[in-house]
């Protein structure tokens, strides 16, 4: 069995095994008939090209990046989204050994330019190609996807393909702000970041994400990623925004409800801010909700775990995140009961901030 | 023979603050916090300093007598070794520490452990994979 060792999985030099491999899968994809029109979004930097193989439940994969879609860019990223059960489309043998990878399904040791996860309880394989600028997602059969799986598409692809960035991080957090700035919202499992989150949709506060978003971390700017909102079922009654949805997205067992705010509150999701803090909820189990300074330190405790664990990042993630908790005020959000309180209080102190805020925690 | 040098494992990742070390272990799912003398201990570590020299260090930074330190030291080395944060051997390189000493008294090193992550980790290594097409079975 192959652990993951941040520093023990050198890629190897060798490279023809993974450019013949990505060869082999393109020509399958190029063949394949019919072929139907791609579909864009962009990321900043990065344009996404999204070619559907098979009858593919394209909503699956794009209805959570709707409110990213945006004309092609040359020199984007091509996906091809490979549904075997209606394609027939297989892959190729693979190039490596098994015993490389990992119990969550990375593959290790592949020459430079490559990475790959095979998702053993969903049957996907994601593969990036970063220098053919190709990444394929592959699966037995999308219908028998997870649900919950739809609420993140391309995630692996998206951080696998910045990681090798310095200036872009994806983390896990909530984020909500103006045109004129935001906040990210952190916190342990249980913390309140997504009710907190959440408690900003009918506010003034847009809304940028509830779960992973990504960081320019030299423009310090917050960029959506998924317009798709998740609620424990429980929970409900306390946001009156969604309950006219919620019949539209029954939850599956033991799941939590999902709404997909571009396509009902457009004008709720944004597509980004400037960052100007880091906020980490805490419910009192009182009323009010009020706001005291955090340290940087309290900032990573509560981003870089999660964020390292949900995406098997190694340290490039983590020194960009404590990069990234140096360079602007953090906060302790101490929660109320009182959810109108919580877009207020991150308000008012979004406005007492320097509009160039970078001063230290 | 007791070990007297440390390496720091090279499955762990940490970032240091004013008064603090966040420590992440991707193996085993714990994430770590050092405060007060354990980021003193921990800064010593990193340097490449043996237990001998930790020892004399401390006693500089907190102007104690050495055999006050011992017993918590060696706790606290032990505590780092179970937790798989360093490991026994000889350090790659080793680098000076800075001269300092701290106002404040001398408590034992503590090792701040969490654990909530871990979950998010559990392995689930691949078992089957098919003969033919080389590639794992779906469960």
């Amino acid at each position: 069995m192959a652990h993951q060792k941040i520093d023990a999985h050198q890629p190897s030099t060798r490279s023809s095994g993974e450019a013949h491999f990505t060869q082999l899968l393109a020509d399958r994809c190029r063949s394949f008939q019919p072929q139907l029109s791609a579909r864009s979004f962009g990321f900043d930097s990065l344009s996404l090209r999204v070619i559907f193989i098979g009858e593919s439940h394209q909503d699956f994969f794009t209805k959570a990046i709707a409110h990213r879609a945006s004309p092609p860019l040359p020199n984007g990223l091509t996906v091809y989204v490979i549904n075997h059960k209606t394609s027939g489309v297989m892959l190729p043998q693979p190039c490596w050994d098994w015993q490389q990878a990992d119990g969550h399904g990375i593959i290790y040791g592949l020459a430079a330019g490559y990475s790959a996860t095979f998702q053993q309880d969903t049957g996907v394989f994601t593969w990036i190609a970063h220098t053919e600028q190709l990444a394929f997602v592959w699966g037995t059969d999308f219908a028998t996807v997870p649900e919950w799986e739809r609420s993140f598409p391309f995630r692996y692809i998206l951080h696998k393909w910045f990681e090798e960035q310095n200036r872009y991080v994806l983390v896990h957090a909530g984020a909500v702000g103006t045109t004129a700035g935001g906040v990210l919202l952190t916190g342990r499992g249980g913390s309140g970041k997504s009710t907190s989150t959440l408690a900003c949709l009918q506010s003034r506060l847009q809304y940028a994400g509830d779960d992973f978003v990504m960081i320019d971390l030299e423009a310090l700017f917050v960029h959506s990623l998924y317009n798709v909102a998740k609620l424990e079922p429980g929970n409900l009654s306390r946001f009156p925004a969604l309950q006219p949805l919620a019949n539209e997205y029954p939850a599956t067992d033991g799941q939590k409800l999902q709404f997909y705010l571009h396509q009902h509150y457009p004008s709720v999701v944004t597509k980004g801010f400037p960052l100007k803090a880091i906020m980490l909820p805490h419910f009192t189990g009182g009323t009010h909700t009020s706001l005291r300074p955090a340290t940087p330190a309290d900032a990573l405790k509560a981003l870089a775990p999660s964020t390292l664990a949900l995406l098997r990042a190694d340290q490039r993630t983590f020194q960009k995140m404590a990069r990234l908790v140096h360079q602007i005020p953090c906060f302790w959000l101490e929660t109320g009961t009182d959810l109108t309180q919580i877009p207020e209080a991150i308000d008012s102190t979004l406005q007492s901030l320097p509009t160039d805020a970078t001063a230290p925690c | 023979m007791p070990t007297n040098q440390y390496c720091i494992s090279p499955a762990i990742v940490s970032e240091h603050f004013d008064d603090e070390v966040i420590i992440v272990n991707m193996s085993r799912g714990h994430y770590y916090s050092l405060r007060g003398s354990a980021a003193v201990v921990w800064q010593g570590l990193e340097a490449g300093t043996s237990k001998d020299g930790l020892l004399a260090y401390l006693a500089g930074t907190y102007a104690t007598n050495e055999a006050e330190l011992s017993k918590p030291l060696n706790s606290f080395l032990d505590q780092l070794v179970d937790e798989e944060l360093v490991l026994e051997g000889t350090p790659s390189q080793t680098s000076p520490l800075p001269v300092r000493t701290l106002s404040k008294p001398f408590t034992p090193p503590l090792l701040e452990i969490y654990t909530d992550m871990a979950s998010l980790l559990t392995l689930d290594p691949i078992h089957d994979v098919s003969p033919v097409e080389g590639w794992p079975i779906k469960k």
